[in-house]
């Protein structure tokens, strides 16, 4: 999504003179088209998120559509007070992106896990909240976000997601989509969870092993049911080591014992 | 240009009192804060800002940010005999449903405001946020920010010094009330020693101390922002806080007191406003 972020950002940045993209310094190479285009309208405001939010709100409030860009956590919960303040109490039409939302950047630990941004934002007033599932609703929001007159956060994956969308969908902020047409159960989805929402849609439970039904799956059969009386299961745990492997104990330090016979 | 200057201070004092009849009619804090900060206020508004009140969000007026918003009282007084509105309207001051808080509301609900502040360190960013944008715009407006020294303690103030000294934003200044005395203490004592100006220097921006009640000295300053050095500007204006009344200058406890009648008698006979 990051890439088709700025892609997006730099088309729409050439066809209109009021997009300005801030950064707090991350994107190494990732808008060197967007530079190019428009080097005035490119701002690497440093490791400095709360600062970012209050200028794109001076910005906005000075004609601009100024478009901050971080990683999640630095675009909401770090400069929160300036969201609110700055931001949604001036009604200023700043388009807030946080890449890598939710655990899309999981690896990175959990400084970078977001997983409130969107409760908090939610929050507050005048801000509309949006989360595309793929690059095809990436697009499509932004172009609408920087139509707004009013602040809109946007939060994105990372890069590599499945494309979800086969077509262009009819496209609205607020409005959702049918993806699959069903029967018996809904499913709501939204973001980069669409993908795992849609694959839970293609399982089925075909039968469970004990020998009676579970009251929590009701009609999920038993293996007998299912025409398998002769199938049996047996779920055993254990614990493999080599020979004469130290096995620390609860408390590890000085209670190692080594195992003679184990 | 004394006669000028002259009728300036006269301004100053009218502000004064009107402030301090205010805060013993509506009971509201923050005295000692507003009257270190009228004279830079009367300067640019009253001389060197290039605003029309008629039209108060003309494309390329000049923007002045009152960062410490709790210097509000003050401004919303310099607004009015400035005629951004009816002076009539400073009645309704803290009733409920007016617009005179404690700290200026968004620019939406009241002419002359460029932004809602009171949070400390977010006026001074969104006046960067706003000369970055009059420069992308070809736009020829200046951004004067006023910020408390107690206000140099928050973080975001030194990120805004920071990009703007980088970005080269010599179309902003910035002017620190520096009264020396925050909230609860002397600043130096809860944040340190170290000298304002200096920071400010070190930050990479074209410095200079001046009385910040000196009227001339204060116009002359901020009309040179842009000063044509490339970097942005800071004036570090060495004030008293309560200044103009003997009884209250350089004495905290204004920080949050309020005048009873009689006080507000004696100030204004000190200030030379008639009763």
């Amino acid at each position: 999504m990051r890439n088709a972020f700025a892609d997006e950002i730099t088309r729409l940045g050439a066809s209109d003179p009021r997009v300005v993209l801030l950064s707090g310094d991350i994107g190494n190479k990732l808008f060197d088209k967007f530079k190019q285009q428009a080097q005035n309208r490119f701002y690497n405001c440093g490791v400095a998120e709360a600062n970012m939010m209050s200028v794109a709100a001076g910005m906005a409030l000075s004609g601009l559509r100024p478009v901050v860009y971080t990683i999640t956590p630095f675009t909401t919960t770090r400069c929160f007070e300036q969201i609110r303040v700055d931001v949604c109490y001036h009604g200023a039409p700043v388009v807030i992106v946080g890449t890598g939302a939710g655990l899309s950047y999981a690896e990175l630990g959990p400084t970078h896990h977001s997983l409130e941004d969107l409760a908090l934002l939610r929050s507050l007033p005048g801000m509309t909240v949006f989360a595309p599932c793929d690059e095809v609703e990436l697009r499509l929001g932004l172009r609408a976000a920087l139509r707004q007159d009013h602040p809109v956060y946007m939060r994105i994956g990372k890069k590599g997601e499945p494309v979800i969308h086969d077509r262009q969908p009819d496209f609205q902020l607020g409005k959702a989509i049918t993806i699959r047409e069903g029967e018996h159960v809904c499913l709501i989805s939204t973001g980069n969870m669409m993908p795992v929402v849609l694959d839970a849609g293609n399982i089925r439970i075909l039968a469970q092993w004990g020998t009676e039904r579970l009251p929590n799956f009701p009609h999920a059969p038993t293996l007998q049911e299912a025409g398998y009386p002769d199938v049996i299961y047996i779920l055993w745990t254990g614990v493999f080591a080599p020979a004469k492997q130290e096995i620390s104990s609860k408390k590890g330090k000085k209670k190692k014992q080594k195992r003679k016979n184990p | 240009m004394d006669a000028k200057i002259g009728r300036l201070e006269q301004t100053a004092r009218i502000i004064r009192a009107r402030i301090i009849e205010n805060s013993h009619r509506t009971q509201t804090p923050h005295l000692a804060s507003c009257l270190s900060c009228v004279d830079i206020l009367v300067a640019a508004y009253f001389e060197v800002l290039r605003i029309d009140p008629s039209k108060p969000t003309g494309k390329n007026r000049d923007r002045f940010i009152l960062s410490k918003g709790h210097g509000a009282a003050a401004l919303f007084q310099v607004l009015a005999l400035r005629g951004y509105y009816p002076e009539s309207m400073l009645d309704h001051y803290g009733e409920d449903g007016s617009v005179f808080a404690e700290h200026p509301p968004a620019p939406a609900y009241l002419p002359g405001i460029e932004a809602a502040t009171g949070s400390l360190g977010h006026g001074f960013p969104l006046g960067l946020g706003m000369a970055l944008a009059g420069r992308i715009q070809n736009q020829t407006y200046r951004v004067i920010a006023l910020v408390s020294d107690g206000e140099c303690n928050e973080g975001s103030t030194w990120e805004a010094a920071m990009l703007a000294a980088a970005q080269k934003t010599e179309n902003l200044g910035v002017i620190v009330d520096f009264n020396k005395w925050q909230a609860t203490g002397r600043s130096e004592e809860i944040m340190g020693p170290v000298s304002l100006a200096g920071k400010w220097r070190a930050f990479g921006w074209n410095t200079c101390e001046i009385d910040g009640h000196d009227m001339g000295e204060l116009v002359r300053r901020l009309q040179q922002v842009p000063d044509g050095s490339g970097k942005p500007v800071a004036i570090v204006a060495h004030t008293v806080k309560g200044k103009g009344v003997s009884f209250m200058e350089d004495d905290n406890n204004w920080h949050y007191r309020i005048p009873s009648a009689e006080e507000v008698k004696a100030a204004k006979r000190e200030l030379g406003v008639p009763a």
